[in-house]
């Protein structure tokens, strides 16, 4: 059963549909279980001033990648102390 | 919570269902309806009403002088039954969809005094009951036919200036509404037939630009008169209980039909957070929209209620946040199925809790709710929807990642080149980038996805009505988030002040200039940040009479002054000062390096995407004449990505705590 463009639901697990690794079960966060990269903005060319200049706290590119293939799974633009948020959760 | 200010809480408008609404006994409803429509008959009405909602739309274009009317198309019509349930809108400004609210209050609110009547008008701008922000003034008809009440016309015109402490109203210094543009709950702006004067001149008189507001009064009458006069023929011709007929059923349908589709994906809940930065002048805070997006058997629960408490001058309330959330489902999962919006609601549970950015407490600022609170609300509902539709084999193409994820606001106020006071907007990030789809790249310059026929005006209208021309307006290089499916791009414009020197003022807001705010999908990048600035004693006059035409404002000497994303004026002072603003593109659709390095050669010789971007986000390399791929140093490149993601990632691991049971 299809979640999203790479991943996939089989036997009630979060599997990549590139490499057929296991995340975790159907129902838990799949980014707890990703590989991560925290950026920042101003470093990827999507950001030409300082974010200081405009606010005090941080918002960062986050990015998750299958631990097994790396491929780019799903990015989070978040405040920097937050959680990976729990995006997709089918029934 | 309810609002400090006494009888605040009258003015909370609520869809209500029917049998809940409270009318005065002596309005009469017209409720009965054709038992045998024909299926003939039925495509022929429905059809018809269509048109009817076609030319109410036209009218009010071609009989406003006003920019917003005639140029861009900031505004909407639509047609509703005898309780404000929509049957149909038009494509202009979708979140203005939330008209039925408005009638709802109007029905419990005015039916007994000052009574509602054939002829009558009323004027509503009230974001408690139904608007977005106070620029967005709707004027509501009721149409009767043999004393009963049929049915409604609607129509939503943004006004350029409706008072308050800033030109244009957005009231970036306001503490409270009480500060901000002026607000009417439905008045009744017509009587019998006959516009009220001293209603028009209460309308007028609070505005800096009563001249355009007048305009567009004339053009909501009629329009509303076209309409009137459409429905009287079809009821003429057909009879009443079959044109009823056919709005029931129109809706029904819809119902059915989204309905239908809901069934078709999978039970699920899919999340999304959208931030903003600045809540007003000097504030420097950051400000969540949380939606919590469920599907249920063939029902869709919206559950903002997680976001961040009302702050400044960016909110908006249910109303104009419904709204919003409606526009984008109408347009992603229900883009082929008919607007009638009034059925496809009933498969929709909306959820905000009263005090926070998109359901606001009377009498927080609102000013900015349409580019903010309702942006931000319809920005988690893209997001949101587009990961729902992805986990659909059926219906993964109706993904569309985040798209031009804010509106830049970009006001003039000053003495124009003709000496006479001037005040207006600048539309042209209603040609923001729209985002990829899972299947193919999004539109650059494509538009908003609220706005179907929104539109720049042309350069020449500014050109001569205003002292400025425009240097350049162009799409925006590296501004289409990255992806397997990229971003539609952005674009920029480049304004001098031209053929005067008296000063003119520069008001720009926006958010998403801290951070990109179309957010991308399955791997897709977002797009660049916004940006705005002004420049001041260029070398821009030189440059030109040596024909030199810059195509950034990077490319200028001068002073330059960049924006805040609230609450800054810029002033342009002498002709060749300058202002610039970028305004965002579409997010990108999966790993970017999973994209055919030939597109992405493409892209470089059509300046969508530079060489170096090509380089390090997508892993291409080209030949050295720029011409084609690389293809042994693009495998290359792509590999030391994938060995740069393997040596930098960490897993994080969930606690006890974040393990789902």
């Amino acid at each position: 059963m299809r979640l999203d463009e790479y991943l996939n639901i089989e036997s009630d697990k979060i599997v990549c549909r590139k490499c057929g690794h296991v995340f975790c079960g159907k129902h838990d966060n799949y980014k707890l279980h990703a590989a991560e990269i925290e950026r920042e903005f101003t470093d990827v060319g999507l950001l030409r001033r300082p974010q200081s200049e405009l606010m005090d706290r941080r918002i960062v590119f986050r990015q998750y990648f299958c631990p097994g293939c790396f491929t780019n799974i799903e990015n989070d633009t978040i405040l920097d102390d937050a959680p990976p948020l729990h995006d997709k959760q089918l029934a | 919570m309810p609002s400090w200010v006494y009888g605040a809480d009258r003015f909370n408008a609520r869809d209500k269902p029917r049998e809940e609404l409270q009318i005065a006994p002596e309005l009469q409803l017209h409720d009965e309806v054709e038992a045998d429509l024909d299926p003939i008959t039925y495509e022929v009405l429905r059809h018809r009403i269509w048109q009817v909602n076609d030319e109410q739309f036209t009218t009010i274009s071609r009989v406003s002088g006003s920019s917003i009317a005639t140029e861009i198309n900031d505004f909407n019509v639509g047609i509703t039954d005898e309780i404000g349930d929509l049957v149909t809108i038009g494509s202009g400004i979708v979140w203005h969809c939330n008209g039925d609210q408005c009638v709802k209050w109007i029905l419990e609110n005015r039916s007994e005094n000052p009574g509602i009547r054939e002829g009558d008008l009323f004027l509503s701008n009230d974001p408690w009951i139904h608007s977005n922000h106070q620029n967005d003034v709707s004027v509501l008809q009721p149409v009767f036919y043999e004393g009963k009440l049929f049915c409604w016309t609607l129509a939503t015109v943004h006004q350029v200036d409706v008072g308050g402490i800033n030109p244009g109203s957005f009231c970036f210094n306001a503490p409270d509404a009480f500060s901000e543009g002026f607000f009417f709950s439905a008045i009744k702006l017509a009587e019998g037939g006959e516009l009220r004067k001293d209603m028009e001149d209460l309308f007028l008189r609070r505005s800096r630009t009563p001249e355009l507001l007048a305009l567009d009064l004339r053009a909501f009458i009629a329009s509303a008169n076209v309409a009137r006069r459409r429905i009287y023929e079809m009821i003429d011709r057909y009879g009443a209980a079959t044109v009823k007929a056919v709005m029931r059923r129109t809706m029904d349908e819809s119902e059915r039909l989204v309905r239908e589709r809901l069934r078709e994906l999978p039970d699920g809940i899919w999340r999304s957070e959208e931030y903003q930065e600045q809540s007003g002048a000097g504030d420097r805070g950051v400000y969540a929209v949380r939606l919590s997006l469920e599907k249920k058997d063939d029902t869709l629960i919206f559950d903002f209620t997680d976001t961040d408490p009302q702050a400044g001058m960016i909110n908006s309330c249910l109303g104009g946040s419904r709204g919003g959330a409606t526009a984008i489902l109408l347009a992603t999962l229900c883009s082929d199925i008919p607007w009638a919006v009034g059925g496809i609601k009933r498969a929709l549970d909306f959820r905000f809790k009263e005090g926070t950015i998109n359901c606001a407490d009377y009498p927080a600022g609102v000013s900015a709710g349409s580019i903010s609170g309702v942006y931000q609300t319809c920005n988690a509902t893209i997001v949101a929807m587009a990961k729902m539709l992805s986990s659909s084999e059926k219906w993964r193409g109706k993904v569309i990642s985040g798209s031009e994820g804010s509106w830049a606001v970009m006001y003039f106020a000053g003495i124009d080149q003709y000496g006479n006071p001037a005040v207006n907007i600048v539309m042209d990030a209603l040609a923001a980038g729209i985002g990829a789809r899972s299947f193919k790249d999004g539109d650059d310059t494509g538009g908003i996805l609220e706005a179907p026929i929104g539109q720049m005006a042309n350069v020449e209208y500014y050109e001569s009505y205003y002292p400025f021309i425009y240097v350049y307006r162009r799409e925006e290089t590296d501004s289409g988030g990255a992806g397997m499916h990229r971003g539609g791009c952005g674009g920029a414009i480049g304004l001098m002040l031209h053929d005067t020197d008296a000063p003119f003022d520069w008001q720009w807001f926006c958010y998403g200039l801290a951070f990109p705010t179309s957010n991308g999908l399955c791997g897709g990048w977002p797009t660049r940040a916004v940006d705005a600035k002004i420049a001041r004693n260029t070398d821009l006059q030189a440059r030109l009479a040596r024909s030199e035409l810059p195509s950034d404002i990077s490319e200028l000497e001068g002073e330059v002054v960049p924006f805040q994303a609230k609450g800054t004026y810029q002033q342009l002072r002498q002709s060749g000062d300058f202002f610039h603003c970028y305004y965002q593109g579409g997010a990108g659709y999966g790993d970017p390096i999973d994209r055919e390095p030939e597109r992405v050669l493409r892209d470089v010789l059509n300046r969508w995407v530079s060489a170096e971007f090509a380089r390090e986000v997508y892993g291409v390399v080209l030949t050295d004449d720029g011409e084609s791929v690389d293809a042994p140093a693009t495998e290359q490149r792509r590999e030391e990505i994938r060995k740069w993601r393997r040596e930098n990632a960490t897993v994080r691991r969930p606690t006890p705590e974040e393990v789902t049971v």
